[in-house]
């Protein structure tokens, strides 16, 4: 805010024909809204002194740091959609992440456990065909012996 | 889980929408389609209630307002054609009008603190440091606050929104030049304001008028 206020007594008109002050304000706050460097040549190129421009560029920051999106809660946002349009669309993950912590670690430990029971039941079927299959070719072998 | 979700329709219609238009939907939503005007409502829904609420200075009239804007464009959305004004544009104006009309009906100045926004959007580590910037931001967002209306609205679609001139322009109904123009004479004003409001004689001249 300091570095705001050290401002030359110049209202800006310092411009030249064709690099009016407007456009280089529009510049550097388009500059600083995207995240982008500030080459010093600018301020040579529209004719502002150093203090000048970093006058202008400390106020722009400024205002950068203090005007960001207000987001609403996610509450209100899903609620007037529905009242909108009838429903909300979500992912199942997201139908997860809505539910209580409690029941999003009873749920995931019911999926883990339905999983390990079928890849318990997979893997006892084909232990027994393997071991069927074992038996068989003992059999066949048994009988060529013969 | 991938596949549990593409199985769900909903879900694949809301995802075939993120890549329309904003006219496509448009027409979609004319026809009827509400999930169209729902991905309109994603699409716009933050940047309109962040507008109002700079402009209110609370959370509760920019939840109420933001309402009024979707339920009135969804009611009108069938008079709406681009004719040069994108459906943002046309938003908010919408937004715009409604927060004239609030401003008139209370009748109020619109210097309105925004002590939750300050407390909430602070990002520092050190306390101190914290504590300054805190009191640098609040000081500006006052100075940005005493500004007439328009210069207002102009700072909010820039810095809030991230619009450009030219959006702005069709906003405000003006060309991109007179609002490059418009925001050189508001940063002026912004400047001259802030180097009053830190000169120690005007403050006591202020303290002595008090």
């Amino acid at each position: 805010m300091t570095t705001m206020m050290n401002s030359s007594s110049s209202t800006g008109n310092s411009g030249n024909g064709d690099f009016p002050i407007e456009a280089y304000l529009s510049s550097v706050t388009d500059a600083v809204i995207v995240g982008r460097n500030i080459p010093s040549s600018w301020a040579k190129r529209y004719d502002l002194s150093p203090s000048e421009a970093a006058s202008w560029l400390a106020l722009i920051r400024g205002l950068s740091g203090a005007l960001v999106l207000v987001k609403p809660s996610k509450t209100y946002a899903e609620s007037l959609k529905r009242d909108l349009i009838g429903r909300v669309d979500r992912t199942m993950v997201e139908r997860v992440r809505q539910l209580p912590p409690r029941v999003q670690i009873a749920a995931t430990l019911a999926v883990a456990a339905g999983l390990w029971l079928l890849a318990r039941r997979r893997y006892a079927t084909l232990a027994a065909t393997v071991e069927g299959v074992t038996d068989e070719n003992a059999a066949d072998i048994g009988i060529l012996a013969q | 889980m991938k596949n549990i979700t593409l199985r769900n329709p909903l879900v694949k219609r809301a995802k075939a929408f993120k890549a329309l238009e904003d006219i496509e939907l448009v027409d979609l939503a004319k026809a009827g389609d509400k999930d169209a005007f729902g991905e309109l409502y994603e699409r716009y829904m933050e940047k309109i209630y962040s507008y109002i609420y700079y402009r209110t200075g609370n959370h509760h009239d920019a939840e109420d307002l933001t309402a009024r804007v979707f339920y009135r464009a969804m009611g009108h959305i069938e008079t709406y054609t681009e004719r040069g004004v994108p459906f943002q544009a046309w938003l908010y104006r919408i937004a715009h009008n409604l927060i004239a009309n609030w401003h008139r009906d209370r009748g109020r100045r619109k210097i309105i603190a925004l002590d939750e926004f300050i407390a909430v959007n602070l990002k520092s580590d050190a306390p101190d440091r914290q504590a300054e910037e805190n009191e640098e931001r609040e000081t500006l967002i006052n100075a940005v606050r005493r500004l007439p209306e328009e210069r207002q609205q102009l700072l909010t679609l820039k810095f809030v929104d991230h619009l450009s001139n030219a959006d702005i322009g069709v906003i405000m109904n003006r060309t991109e030049g007179a609002i490059k123009s418009l925001y050189h004479r508001t940063l002026i004003a912004l400047r001259d304001d802030l180097t009053e409001s830190n000169t120690p004689s005007n403050d006591n001249i202020k303290s002595k008028k008090g």
